[in-house]
């Protein structure tokens, strides 16, 4: 038409939200940084290479990708995003091709083959996880301990538990100056543990988490409701509430919930169903690390709740403005206010109980019974079943527990010597719960014969354990 | 009433989007007065309805104010000439939406002689809704509809909100119909209520116009009152003013009136006040001229069927900027070329700036579900997006696009920068074309 001239016509709105694709990678990227900056710290450049090599290849197989179906270079960094994902998710020590086969197997197989970004059915990094954990097993579970000047430049693997997989021997007594409990979330919240490179240490998860919410990428609802999830799980299953932060702080749990259980093109487009599949996540964590033969459930949680996203995002829609039902009253928002109801159960449930268990009375392994001395002192029997040798053996002691210096006063055997080995009573005798406590390896022995060790090593839990049944009766006593 | 008016408590319809309000170029420039055109095409149809018919033959001389087209039967509206002139025929010419349309050509001949409408012998519904008829007013927020047809409503309506929401950016000029003609806006609702047979009527203010809400509320009393609304887009759409205002949901598919509410825009309340006691017709209108391309964005009176070529010079603007819309940046029309003519629903002309507005490439959905927590209609567009394509309608149909009001929520938010407005859009259309 002659009226027009250079003007430029457009479909409005003709203002736009400033965000973008590449801008939305771009702060994935940037929310991940501090857990890779923990990763190397703990666990050396090694790791670092790794995560390199994992994001080197997640971009190349991408654009061979491309190239080989004829279709446009893509340069909107998600490939990237999911090669540093799956690279933080890897043992530390893991070899090269572990990181090379994981990104062709996320980006080709579980991505591009279903269509590219946003079409994926599940999400990529937490797909090619679980992949390399069925196909190499091993080497996909042998964690080393996390050691600032000792893996700095080494690539040694010494193989260290987790606490998932060893329970709370994999954690050191005391840490930081807080011993016992508390100083076991505290170093699982630093990330001075064994683990993946990435999801030791929560605080720079959560510091990422806080990024993300705060740029409005990703939905804080994922990832709180996950965790409130897991943790009424963990205490429906575990039966504990100490167990609850342990549980929550371990493992690649809070990595999964903020970077990969909120991933866009696998997790349901409208915020209530969101809800729904953060329960889900949090549910089936919880029974896998609890009932499952694997340690560690996120990733397969993720998968699992991933195949169920398109039927909740095609059969639980959003109650339209002025909707109406076939009888011409409105429809009341059921999903809304069921998920609304859910969560405030979950949360009240965990308000009330976590008090409730925490006063119980403690279950005691080893005490089996305590009384006072003339003195005042804690007299008390401990014995249980250990495996010395060969053979599970019985041992039974009586332990003296000054009152006032809260010091080993004296140890008696009372049931020793079934097949050799007796504990070296005197290393214990005059020492504090810390002492003790922090006996470890070398300190534990006189001689090098490990299984003195190992009696001695029973002993030590033994009396560690009377310590606290010690420090409990006497806060009993001051408080009633 | 009162919590509604404190803090973070505002009322507010669920969702929407908070884009840039950009409203500080014009709020504080009073109203001017565009110059008077050398010559003007007025549309025949500048409303919803059937066009008007002439009833001026070619040659023939007009004052201003003086009937020129008049209502068809059935949903239509008169047209008034604004300028004292010969009418140089009925032609055809191009319309914002860039169709040929039957236009009235009048050629100034500057005297300024006008006619006025004959007053009313008596103010009673009746007589005022035959004013608002006669005097050709339509709805001026944008959608044209006619006002005395809405008004008409047989005492189903109990509560008239009025619309001073201005929620799109830029527009000011129902900010400054509201600052500095207060007292006959008040006049105007007053006798809107008086026609509709509302007993209550709510001014909905967005919060972003202190003055406005603080002027309004000291003048009003008795059965109107200002309601301070949060600052959100599509605040002033129909159905979520009337919810932020008066809590209530219009039922799907259905009308205002059918929750009890009549809804009418500040400036047509000012236009039937104007009709009534001034026995103005409708003719001219209160335009914002805005944008960082334009020398002097201000507030004009501006008369119907003005090329938008004077205005534009009369204002400094530059016409190769990066793109000219006219109405809000969110709904409003891109302008294709500057022969086209003001009419009464046109609130806006902006000339934006490379840095105001966006030349967009749409990319592939990665599914983040913006659109869905965007959309004010509990719709979810890329879903529906997606149905279109497969050409499944009816899955369309069920993820809501024909409740779609096309207020561009989801192509603002999306990342991927996919038109997703116009895919709801065409969507619905498709659906009621063949009544799936």
């Amino acid at each position: 038409m002659a009226e027009i001239k250079n003007y430029k016509v457009a479909a409005s709105p003709h203002k736009l939200d400033s965000s973008s694709t590449r801008r939305i990678m771009l702060d994935v990227l940037i929310a991940l940084v501090p857990c890779l900056i923990c990763g190397v710290v703990y666990f050396g450049l090694c790791a670092l290479l790794l995560v390199v090599i994992c994001m080197a290849t997640c971009f190349l197989s991408e654009q061979i990708y491309n190239l080989a179906r004829k279709k446009p270079f893509t340069f909107d960094l998600s490939a990237l995003v999911t090669g540093m994902i799956l690279g933080l998710n890897l043992p530390p020590r893991a070899p090269w091709y572990i990181p090379v086969i994981g990104g062709v197997f996320a980006i080709i197989i579980v991505k591009m083959l279903f269509g590219g970004l946003g079409k994926n059915f599940a999400n990529p990094a937490a797909t090619a996880r679980v992949f390399l954990l069925l196909a190499y097993s091993t080497v996909m579970t042998q964690f080393i301990g996390a050691n600032v000047s000792d893996n700095l430049l080494s690539a040694d693997v010494v193989t260290a538990p987790t606490y998932l997989g060893g329970g709370l021997d994999a954690l050191k007594s005391t840490f930081g100056g807080a011993d016992g409990y508390w100083g076991y979330v505290l170093q699982l919240l630093l990330g001075a543990v064994g683990g993946s490179i990435g999801e030791t240490c929560k605080i720079a998860v959560l510091a990422g988490g806080i990024y993300l919410t705060a740029r409005k990428v990703i939905d804080w609802r994922i990832p709180l409701v996950y965790i409130l999830t897991s943790a009424v799980m963990v205490l429906v299953c575990y039966q504990s509430a100490d167990e609850i932060l342990l549980q929550l702080l371990s493992g690649g749990l809070l990595f999964g919930a903020v970077f990969m259980a909120t991933d866009y093109a696998t997790s349901p487009k409208w915020r209530y169903n969101r809800v729904l599949y953060a329960v889900g996540l949090g549910v089936v964590t919880v029974l896998i690390r609890r009932y499952g033969t694997y340690p560690e459930g996120t990733s397969l949680a993720i998968l699992i709740m991933n195949l169920f996203v398109p039927i909740l995002d095609k059969y639980l829609l959003p109650v339209r403005f002025g909707q109406l039902r076939k009888s011409g009253k409105p429809v009341f928002p059921v999903m809304q206010w069921a998920m609304r109801a859910i969560c405030a159960l979950m949360a009240l449930a965990l308000i009330i109980a976590v008090p409730v268990m925490a006063l119980q009375p403690e279950e005691y392994k080893y005490v089996q019974s305590a009384e006072y001395t003339a003195q005042g002192d804690y007299s008390m029997e401990i014995g249980g079943t250990f495996r010395i040798g060969q053979w599970d053996q019985e041992r039974a002691y009586r332990v003296v527990i000054d009152a006032e210096t809260m010091r080993v006063s004296s140890i008696e055997a009372i049931k020793e010597n079934q097949y050799g080995y007796i504990a070296e009573l005197s290393l214990f005798l005059g020492k504090t719960r810390s002492e003790i406590a922090g006996m470890e390896g070398d300190d534990l022995s006189t001689d090098s014969e490990t299984s003195a060790t190992i009696t001695n090593t029973a002993l030590r839990d033994m009396l560690l354990e009377s310590f606290d049944y010690a420090k409990r009766e006497m806060e009993g006593k001051s408080n009633g | 009433m009162t919590a509604e008016s404190e803090g973070s408590f505002l009322a507010s319809f669920r969702k929407g989007v908070h884009p840039r309000g950009c409203k500080e170029l014009t709020a504080k420039a009073e109203i001017g007065r565009c110059p008077e055109p050398s010559c003007v095409w007025l549309p025949l149809s500048q409303h919803i309805g059937a066009p008007a018919v002439p009833v001026v033959a070619e040659g023939e001389r007009v004052l201003r104010g003086q009937l020129i087209a008049k209502k068809a039967d059935g949903l239509s509206a008169n047209v008034y000439s604004p300028i004292a002139g010969i009418v140089k025929g009925v032609t055809g010419h191009i319309t914002i939406a860039g169709k040929k349309r039957e236009h009235i050509r009048i050629e100034n001949d500057f005297t300024d002689e006008s006619v006025s409408l004959e007053p009313l012998a008596a103010i009673d519904a009746q007589s005022v809704l035959g004013r608002i008829e006669e005097a050709g007013i339509v709805g001026m927020g944008g959608a044209g509809f006619p006002t005395a047809a809405k008004l008409s409503v047989s005492g189903r309506a109990d509560v008239l909100v009025v619309n001073g929401a201005e929620c799109e950016p830029y527009i000011t000029c129902d900010e400054r119909v509201m600052l500095e003609y207060t007292d006959e806006l008040l006049r105007g609702i007053e006798l809107a209520m008086l026609a509709c047979g509302a007993k209550e009527a709510i001014i909905g203010i967005e919060k972003n116009k202190p003055e406005a809400i603080d002027k309004l509320s000291k003048r009003c009393s008795g059965a109107v009152r200002v309601c301070p609304l949060r600052t959100r887009y599509p605040q002033g759409a129909e159905k979520q003013l009337i919810k932020s205002c008066t809590g209530r949901a219009v039922p799907e598919g259905k009308l205002p009136v059918d929750a009890g509410v009549v809804v009418v825009n500040v400036h047509t309340a000012f236009s039937i006040c104007r009709a009534v006691e001034e026995n103005i017709p409708c003719y001219e209108r209160v335009m914002t001229v805005s944008g960082k391309a334009v020398a002097r964005p201000q507030n004009l009176w501006v008369k119907n069927g003005t090329p938008l070529k004077e205005v534009a010079e009369f204002c400094g603007a530059e016409e190769n900027c990066a793109r000219i819309v006219s109405g809000g940046p969110m709904m409003g029309e891109p302008v294709f070329s500057l022969k086209v003519c003001t009419s009464k629903t046109m609130s806006s002309l902006l000339f934006l700036d490379e840095s105001e507005c966006v030349s967009k490439t749409a990319s592939v959905c990665i599914g983040c579900g913006r659109c869905v927590q965007a959309c004010p209609m509990g719709l979810s567009p890329t879903f529906i997006e997606d149905a279109l394509f497969r050409k499944d309608y009816e899955e369309a149909k069920r993820y809501g696009a024909s409740s779609c009001i096309s207020c561009g929520c989801c192509s603002y938010v999306c990342p991927a920068k996919r038109y997703l407005a116009q895919s709801v859009k065409l969507a619905k259309k498709i659906i009621k074309e063949r009544k799936i």
